[in-house]
C-alpha cells in the first residue's frame, strides 16, 4: 500500500477534511490578528506547507502552535476551508508525536494536579466575596484524572522527562 | 419631479418620464408610477405632439400563440452587499464594475472622469478587487468566467485616460482565457497597473478623511498590505436574472445547481433544451461574453427556425397510451412524468384520469412502472411484447451455463453492451441481452416473469442514478430492485440472483465484468427451484 502523505493524513483527521479546498487566496492571513504581529504566522502558509507535504517543517517549527483560535479566518474563508480546525488537527499530530512546546507541559500539570488551567491566586480568592462572587468550587481532580487517562490524555503528560 | 438614475448608478438624475435605457433601438420613454404625479400635472399629455401618452392605461395580460421559444433572460451582479466585509452599501465610494462601467462612458454622467461618490472629487487611486461572491462556496461556488477581463478592461481605460491614477488589483487568480483576453493583461502590466495575489479580507473607512483602506495580503511577497483608496471598486460574480426560476417552472425546464438554465447536452446540444421548441442561449446558461454569446444566440434562433420551418413535428411513436377504464384517481403518473406530459382529466362527480400529450411524451415508460393499476401501457412497448420478448430470447440455452436475462435500457444500458462488443470483450454466451427504453419502465412482477421464463439470474443495466437519461428511470428502477428482491427472499429464492448495475455507455468492460461475476455467482448458487415448473 501507498504510504500515506502528510496531507492525507490531516485530511483525515477530526478538523483536518476541508484542507484541499484551499486556493491560497489569503483571505485568512489577511485576517489574522496574529499574522499582523509578527511574520512567523501565517495560516495561508502552514496550509500551503501541510499541502506540500513539508511535515517536518511544520512540526518541528512553531507557527502551529501561535494561532490563537479567533477563527476570523475561518468565518472568512471563501472555500470555507476550517483553517483553525485544521490548524488543531496538526497539532495533535505534533502532540502524538511528543512535539509540544514547553509551556504546554505546565498546561498539562496545571489541568491535571489543580483541574485548572491557570491556579487560581489567593488574591483573587479574597476578591470574590467583594464583588458578590459565591466561593469557588473544588474541581473534582479525582474524576478529571479518571476522564484524562481513559482518554489516553494523561500518557502525554509523561513526555515531559523527554528532552526537548 | 427628479429621482436618481439607476441606468446611470444613481449618478445623475432622472425625471418621472425618462428613456430608461438610451442604447436600446428604438429609443422609448417611460413614466415611473412610483413618481408621476399623473392626473394632478398631464402635464406630458399636452405636451406630446402625436398624443401618445395615455395616462390611464392598466397592465394587461396577452396571450401570444407561439411555435418556439427562445429563452436570453440573461444574468446579473450578485448583490455584493451580501458580503459585509466589504461593507458595499455602508460605503458610497465602494462600487461595483457595472456602476464603474457609466463613469467610464464618455457619455454617461461624469463625462468619463472617475468620481467617488461621496463626495464627485476625482479618484486618484482606485483598487479592484474581484471574485466577490464567485468562487466561493459561501455563496456561489463558481468562476463567473468574464469578471477578470471586466476589471481589466476598465483598469486599462481608465489608466490610459488618466496614466497618473494609481490602480491596484486584488486577485486569487487572473482568468484570460479567450482569444486575445492575455493581451489586456500584458497591455495592464505594462501601463503599470499593480496586481496583488490576495482576496482582501476587509475593506475599512477612515471616518475622518472618509478614505477607504483595503486589508489584503500579497501571498508573493508574504506581505500583508493596507492598500488606501479613494474608490474600491467590485467585480461581483454573476447570477442568473431574477425571475429565472420561476421561468423554468412555468416552462418545465431544468435549472442547474448554479441556478442557470440547463441545457440538453452541453457538448453537442448546447442551446436546447429538454423540451422540443424552447432554446436557451448566453447568459441564462451560464455567464460569458459578448463574442460567445452571440455564437449561442445565432445557434438558438437557428434551432428555432429549423424547428418552425418544418412545419410539422416528427414523433417516435413510441408514447404512453392510458387505458381509461383502469385510470383513476390518483396522482403518481402526473408527478413522476419528466416531461410534465401528462395532466389529470375531470371526469365528473369528483373522479378524474390522467392524459398524456403525445407531443410531450418522450417515450420513457416511467408512468408504465410507476401505475399502480396497470392502466398505462407504452407503445411498442406493451408488458405482453416485452414477455414474448422475454420468452422468446430465453427459449434456448445450448451451454451449460446458467442463462441471465440482461434488461438493458435503451440509452446507457444497451450502449455499454454495444461498447463491449466493440472492444471485443468476452461476457458469457448465456447472457441474453433484452432493450426496453428506461429502466423506469419495469414493474415488480416482470423480474418475476423473468425466472418463470428459464432465467436463473436478471441483470438490470441502467444509466448512473444521476446520468438518467429520462432523468429519474435509474432511480426509480433502483427502488424497485430493492423491493423485488425483498420479494425473492420471502418466495424463497435467493436474492443475489437479481441485481442492478448503473453504467456509463463506455463503460464496456464494466458490464463485461459484471456479466462475468454474476455468472459465476449463479453457477455457485445452483439451480433455481420453482414451486410452480415451468
Amino acid at each position: 500500500m501507498r504510504a500515506e502523505s502528510f496531507s492525507e493524513t490531516i485530511r483525515e483527521r477530526l478538523g483536518g477534511e476541508t484542507i484541499t479546498f484551499c486556493y491560497q487566496c489569503g483571505t485568512c492571513a489577511s485576517s489574522c490578528p496574529v499574522a499582523k504581529r509578527t511574520t512567523d504566522f501565517n495560516p495561508r502558509e502552514i496550509i500551503k506547507l501541510c499541502l506540500l507535504d513539508e511535515k517536518d517543517e511544520i512540526l518541528d517549527g512553531k507557527s502551529i502552535w501561535l494561532c490563537c483560535s479567533c477563527y476570523n479566518c475561518q468565518e472568512r474563508c471563501p472555500q470555507k476551508v476550517e483553517i483553525a480546525d485544521v490548524i488543531y488537527a496538526v497539532r495533535n499530530i505534533a502532540i502524538e508525536k511528543g512535539k509540544v512546546p514547553n509551556i504546554y507541559f505546565e498546561f498539562f500539570n496545571a489541568i491535571s494536579n489543580d483541574g485548572r488551567i491557570v491556579k487560581v491566586s489567593q488574591f483573587a480568592e479574597n476578591k470574590r466575596p467583594q464583588l458578590g462572587l459565591p466561593p469557588l468550587q473544588p474541581t473534582g481532580v479525582d474524576a478529571l484524572k479518571k476522564i484524562l487517562s481513559t482518554t489516553g490524555f494523561d500518557k502525554f503528560h509523561l513526555k515531559k522527562e523527554e528532552p526537548q | 419631479m427628479e429621482v436618481p438614475d439607476e441606468y446611470n448608478a444613481k449618478l445623475s438624475m432622472r425625471k418621472a418620464v425618462y428613456m430608461n435605457n438610451p442604447p436600446v433601438h428604438p429609443p422609448v420613454y417611460a413614466i415611473d408610477e412610483s413618481v408621476c404625479k399623473f392626473h394632478d400635472c398631464e402635464e406630458c399629455v399636452k405636451a406630446c405632439p402625436t398624443q401618445a401618452i395615455e395616462l390611464d392605461q392598466k397592465p394587461e395580460e396577452v396571450t401570444i400563440n407561439v411555435g418556439s421559444i427562445v429563452v436570453a433572460t440573461g444574468f446579473e451582479e450578485f448583490d455584493s452587499s451580501t458580503i459585509k466585509e466589504y461593507h458595499y452599501n455602508d460605503y458610497p465610494d465602494v462600487i461595483t464594475n457595472l456602476e464603474l462601467a457609466r463613469m467610464v462612458d464618455g457619455f454617461g454622467p461624469t463625462g468619463g472622469v472617475i468620481v467617488r461618490p461621496s463626495n464627485r472629487q476625482p479618484a486618484k487611486k482606485i483598487v479592484f478587487i474581484q471574485c466577490v461572491g464567485s468562487r466561493d462556496r459561501r455563496w456561489k461556488p463558481y468562476c463567473s468566467s468574464i469578471c477578470c477581463m471586466i476589471s481589466l478592461k476598465h483598469a486599462t481605460l481608465i489608466k490610459s485616460a488618466y496614466p497618473e491614477a494609481d490602480i491596484s488589483v486584488c486577485y486569487i487568480d487572473i482568468r484570460t482565457t479567450g482569444r486575445e483576453h492575455e493581451y489586456y493583461y500584458e497591455q495592464a502590466r505594462e501601463m503599470g497597473i499593480k496586481f496583488v495575489k490576495g482576496r482582501p479580507t476587509e475593506i475599512s473607512r477612515d471616518p475622518k478623511t472618509g478614505k477607504l483602506v483595503v486589508d489584503t495580503e500579497d501571498a508573493l511577497l508574504h506581505r500583508l498590505l493596507e492598500l488606501e483608496a479613494d474608490l474600491v471598486v467590485l467585480a461581483p460574480a454573476m447570477v442568473p436574472s431574477e425571475g429565472t426560476k420561476e421561468l423554468a417552472e412555468i416552462l418545465g425546464i431544468d435549472i442547474d445547481q448554479d441556478g442557470f438554465y440547463k441545457e440538453y447536452n452541453a457538448k453537442l446540444r448546447p442551446t436546447e433544451t429538454k423540451l422540443r421548441g424552447i432554446y436557451i442561449c448566453g447568459g441564462t446558461i451560464f455567464p460569458k461574453d459578448a463574442p460567445t454569446t452571440s455564437l449561442q444566440a445565432h445557434s438558438a434562433a437557428v434551432k428555432a427556425a429549423k424547428f418552425l420551418n418544418k412545419g410539422k413535428i416528427i414523433k417516435d411513436q413510441r408514447t404512453a397510451v392510458i387505458n381509461q377504464d383502469y385510470c383513476g384517481d390518483c396522482e403518481f403518473c402526473p408527478v413522476t412524468c419528466p416531461y410534465h406530459a401528462i395532466t389529470l382529466e375531470d371526469k365528473g362527480e369528483d373522479h378524474f384520469a390522467a392524459k398524456v400529450s403525445d407531443l410531450l411524451c418522450e417515450g420513457c415508460g416511467v408512468c408504465v412502472g410507476t401505475c399502480p393499476q396497470n392502466a398505462i401501457e407504452l407503445r411498442h412497448s406493451k408488458p405482453e411484447q416485452m414477455t414474448a420478448q422475454m420468452n422468446g430470447i430465453l427459449s434456448l440455452n445450448e451451454s451449460a451455463e446458467p442463462l441471465i436475462l440482461a434488461i438493458c435500457c435503451s440509452e446507457c444500458g444497451h450502449t455499454a453492451v454495444d461498447s463491449s462488443g466493440m472492444a471485443m470483450m468476452e461476457y458469457p454466451a448465456s447472457v441474453r441481452v433484452m432493450k426496453v427504453p428506461c429502466t423506469g419502465i419495469l414493474q415488480i412482477h416482470q423480474f418475476l416473469e423473468a425466472f418463470k421464463a428459464g432465467a436463473q439470474g436478471v441483470m438490470v443495466v441502467g444509466c448512473k442514478s444521476d446520468g438518467c437519461h429520462y432523468e429519474v428511470g435509474s432511480q426509480k428502477a433502483e427502488k424497485k430492485v430493492d423491493l423485488a428482491k425483498t420479494l425473492l427472499n420471502e418466495y424463497g429464492i435467493e436474492s443475489e440472483r437479481l441485481e442492478m448495475f448503473q453504467f456509463v455507455f463506455i463503460e464496456g468492460d464494466k458490464f463485461a465484468e459484471a456479466a462475468q461475476m454474476m455468472s459465476e455467482r449463479l453457477k455457485k448458487l445452483g439451480n433455481l427451484k420453482l414451486m410452480i415448473g415451468p
